[in-house]
């Protein structure tokens, strides 16, 4: 199955793309973006999600990097 | 403990809002703040403005010229000093009615086992994830609430932990290999966040609003936006008990 998730990165050039994944996981979902899960919180309708959580079909999805500075 | 005069006439704007009784539960209430950077310059002056009775600051550095575009506590005739003796002696001039107690070191385990247990409120202020998985473990052993922000750029994130009732920071931001770099920073992004880390302490201790427990306010000075997220509160694996 391929799913089409809307993601939104937030940061310096904010961007949005459209991702064709084919596990649906946040975890592998990142991984196809090329992210650290560890660096990034993923949220979906205003929630914050897991890695192990389920992206479905057509899902908006915001990811934000940690930041850590003081 | 009363309100002198000169406190109810220096605080007369902020009583107006919050009432004597709230005024006074400030001045009886004790603060941690760990790390007198961008955060903590910031979240200390206010801390002291608004008049809460009792501030330890801890902080193991020495003022730099690139500090001064951001931590505002410091000028040109501080550089080389320790941030922490700096930060005592200006914060007594803005308000005397302060205890400031200081650490010019590092925050540690053992130093941070004493101190945690004596306050009302935890403000992280610091720029690492290994200090902050340190403050953490500490809020929750003690039971206190912790007030945690991060900035970068013009981002950042703000969130209030509350054992107990909220993941702890750990669990919220799964940061498993903390690894230390150089952070730049536009000026104002701690500014904006130093000031709603002290928010989130004044509704803390007078009990009043609302506080981000369970929520994440995410910061983008680029387009002017703060976003509230929700967590989850079962996502915590309650790491510390």
């Amino acid at each position: 199955m391929v799913v089409v998730v809307k993601v939104k990165i937030i940061g310096p050039r904010e961007e949005v793309k459209e991702v064709d994944v084919d596990k649906v996981t946040v975890g592998e979902l990142l991984r196809k973006l090329g992210l650290l899960s560890s660096e990034y919180i993923v949220i979906k309708n205003n929630i914050v999600i897991v890695e192990d959580e389920l992206i479905r079909d057509g899902d908006e999805i915001i990811v934000y990097p940690v930041k850590s500075g003081g | 403990m009363k309100l002198s005069n000169e406190e109810i006439e220096r605080y007369d704007r902020q009583i107006g809002v919050i009432g004597l009784e709230n005024q006074l539960k400030l001045k009886n209430a004790s603060v941690l703040v760990v790390g007198l950077g961008g955060l903590g310059s910031v979240a200390s002056y206010y801390l002291v403005s608004a008049g809460i009775g009792r501030l330890i600051l801890v902080d193991n550095e020495v003022v730099e010229l690139s500090n001064l575009q951001r931590q505002i506590l410091y000028t040109v005739d501080d550089l080389g000093r320790k941030k922490a003796l700096v930060a005592k002696e200006r914060l007594s001039k803005l308000n005397p009615n302060v205890e400031i107690i200081v650490y010019p070191e590092k925050f540690t385990l053992e130093l941070g086992s004493r101190l945690v247990d004596q306050v009302d409120v935890i403000v992280d202020a610091l720029d690492n994830w290994e200090t902050r998985f340190l403050l953490d473990k500490l809020a929750f052993k003690h039971k206190k609430p912790l007030v945690h922000a991060g900035v970068e750029g013009f981002h950042g994130q703000l969130t209030t932990i509350i054992p107990g009732k909220t993941p702890c920071l750990r669990c919220i931001f799964h940061v498993e290999k903390p690894v230390r770099r150089k952070i730049n920073v536009v000026a104002t992004t701690p500014g904006v966040l130093g000031v709603l880390e002290v928010c989130e302490v004044i509704k803390l201790i007078t009990g009043i609003g609302e506080v981000l427990a369970n929520k994440i306010l995410v910061y983008n000075g680029l387009t002017n936006s703060f976003d509230i997220v929700e967590i989850k509160s079962s996502d915590c694996k309650i790491c510390y008990e």
